[in-house]
């Protein structure tokens, strides 16, 4: 062939050259491959998934699922007997809040106006035990309970009385702290005019509003969060509990004035908010 | 006359562990000049079957190791680690009747989140409880902080004993708060202890001076260099914004990878 052909025509040492030449070019090329192949244990990779953050859920009572409250919709206050309440018998409600998977510790806020001169009270609740009771019985621990520790509040879905579950208040009140409070006109408690919260809610000299739509806001504060007992199922059931100060107290004087009146059509509006307490 | 060929100064090996559940993930997105790093039970990625959780959160903590043989008496290595965050869609497919993963690198807002969130540390002690002598806690030493790439090197590591297999272990924490990384206890809120002291506490804080995007959401450069004292001292607005971070990791990110990619250490290093 051409190449052996050549190659012997080639000078001894022409022959020397062409040779190294090509065996260091078949070495480098042998070289190459087996370096880019130890290339690949310099390097490691893994992967892995980022959980998601979880939420704090506010939600109604619970019937539906076994371990999981009602959606919020199905929380409702109505059918509010103000004679009950002015013979003594508060009104109840339950909610309850699920402070995700984290555990972590919440505050929660009531901000409600003060068309009506209601006392708000929250208590933590749990689902009562009614076997045993018949129906004339559980009605009178409904109706007729004054004291919280025998009360027994009613919990259904939204249009479905079928479905119900009790719940029993346990412990004592929630200490919630009034942000704003002026103990205003006509002898009832308002929500402050011109302070700091007021301008949080309201724009000056654009809005104004009336005396009973300013909200008075009430809050766990300090060291009186809400801590969730782990072995407790995932969610905490509250009691926000509807009254009226029946001491000397301003509201009792209020309320007897305000009912009177024939107000009793007078609405209000009341918002929950839970908000999770960061980790210091 | 015969070829010669070099080897490799060093090979690097992963120990031998589970197989990663998310793996039709990690194909996706695997980088071509890596190979798989195995995880463990004790790694605490979650992403092995044999881990209880699945995928890490904040407080979520864990060691990774891998072997280094050197092929000579004394090598000396750079490690560098790299954190990439992705979203991922699945589909249902339905002519295979699969389901298509498609995987997205998330924005650089969260890679930097990732950057600063997600701590390397070369150094890891127990802390231990004086009665039980249970293990209540870790204190960490050494921080691999991220540079301006995003990404973590270890510095001139050295590896002898020739053709062995010596074990290396790098610890990951993803702090909780933010006082777990700079001292906030001058404020009377906070009594959480930091994770580091000393000068390692001084170059976490440095490095969060210097790049307050990779720690705080939304942060608005100001000429202001932050310090511990700040932090400490305002400590509602930045623990906030560092919780925010994680928040939007979490919302906004799927899937990371953790790569480490080694060299040697170059001379007059």
């Amino acid at each position: 062939m051409r190449i052996i052909k050549y190659f012997k025509k080639l000078s001894v040492r022409q022959k020397i050259e062409f040779s190294v030449a090509s065996l260091l070019t078949v070495a480098l090329l042998v070289a190459l491959p087996v370096f880019a192949w130890f290339a690949q244990n310099k390097n490691l990779e893994t992967l892995t998934k980022i959980q998601e953050p979880g939420d704090i859920i506010i939600r109604a009572g619970r019937t539906i699922k076994p371990d999981e409250a009602d959606p919020v919709v199905n929380f409702e206050m109505q059918d509010i007997d103000i004679e009950a309440i002015s013979e003594g018998n508060p009104q109840r409600y339950v909610f309850s809040v699920k402070p995700s998977d984290y555990n972590t510790k919440y505050d929660l806020q009531l901000a409600h106006t003060t068309n009506i001169p209601f006392t708000y009270t929250l208590y933590r609740a749990s689902e009562a035990d009614v076997a045993g009771l018949n129906d004339d019985q559980i009605n009178t621990r409904i109706k007729e309970a004054s004291s919280s520790a025998t009360a027994l509040t009613l919990y259904h879905p939204r249009g479905d009385t079928t479905k119900k579950t009790y719940y029993q208040i346990n412990g004592s009140a929630i200490v919630m702290t009034p942000l704003n409070l002026d103990s205003g006109n006509y002898g009832r408690y308002l929500g402050q005019n011109g302070d700091a919260y007021y301008n949080k809610t309201y724009v000056e000299g654009v809005d104004d509003p009336e005396l009973y739509a300013i909200p008075v806001y009430l809050q766990t504060t300090g060291d009186n969060y809400i801590t969730h007992p782990e072995n407790a199922g995932s969610y905490d059931y509250f009691i926000l509990e509807l009254s009226w100060d029946t001491g000397s107290g301003i509201d009792n004087q209020a309320f007897e004035k305000w009912n009177t009146a024939q107000n009793n059509k007078e609405t209000d509006m009341i918002y929950i908010t839970a908000s999770r307490r960061a980790i210091q | 006359m015969g070829i010669t060929t070099t080897t490799m100064p060093y090979v690097i090996e992963p120990l031998s562990g589970g197989n990663n559940i998310y793996q039709d993930y990690h194909d996706k997105v695997m980088s071509t000049d890596a190979i798989i790093w195995a995880m463990t039970s004790t790694d605490k990625m979650n992403n092995n079957d044999e881990n209880v959780d699945s995928g890490i959160k904040p407080g979520h903590s864990g060691m990774i190791s891998f072997y280094v043989k050197p092929s000579k008496e004394s090598v000396n290595l750079d490690l560098t680690f790299e954190i990439v965050g992705y979203s991922c869609t699945e589909t249902n497919n339905a002519v295979t009747g699969n389901t298509d993963i498609s995987m997205t690198r998330v924005a650089d807002e969260y890679q930097r989140y990732l950057a600063g969130h997600i701590f390397l540390f070369a150094g890891r002690d127990d802390i231990k409880d004086p009665e039980t002598d249970a293990v209540i806690g870790h204190t960490y030493s050494t921080p691999i902080v991220s540079g301006a790439d995003l990404k973590k090197t270890l510095l001139n590591q050295n590896y002898t004993k020739a053709n062995e297999n010596t074990p290396v272990t790098i610890y990951w924490i993803w702090p909780q708060t933010l006082s777990t990384l700079i001292d906030a206890r001058i404020n009377s809120n906070v009594s959480i202890e930091p994770i580091t002291s000393g000068t390692d506490r001084d170059n976490i804080v440095t490095n969060i001076a210097t790049y307050p995007s990779y720690y705080f959401y939304n942060y608005a450069v100001s000429g202001v260099t932050l310090t511990e004292a700040i932090m400490a001292a305002e400590y509602d607005t930045y623990c906030d914004k560092y919780d925010s971070a994680d928040n939007a990791i979490g919302t906004n990110v799927n899937y990371i990878t953790l790569k480490m990619t080694t060299d040697e250490t170059s001379e007059g290093e």
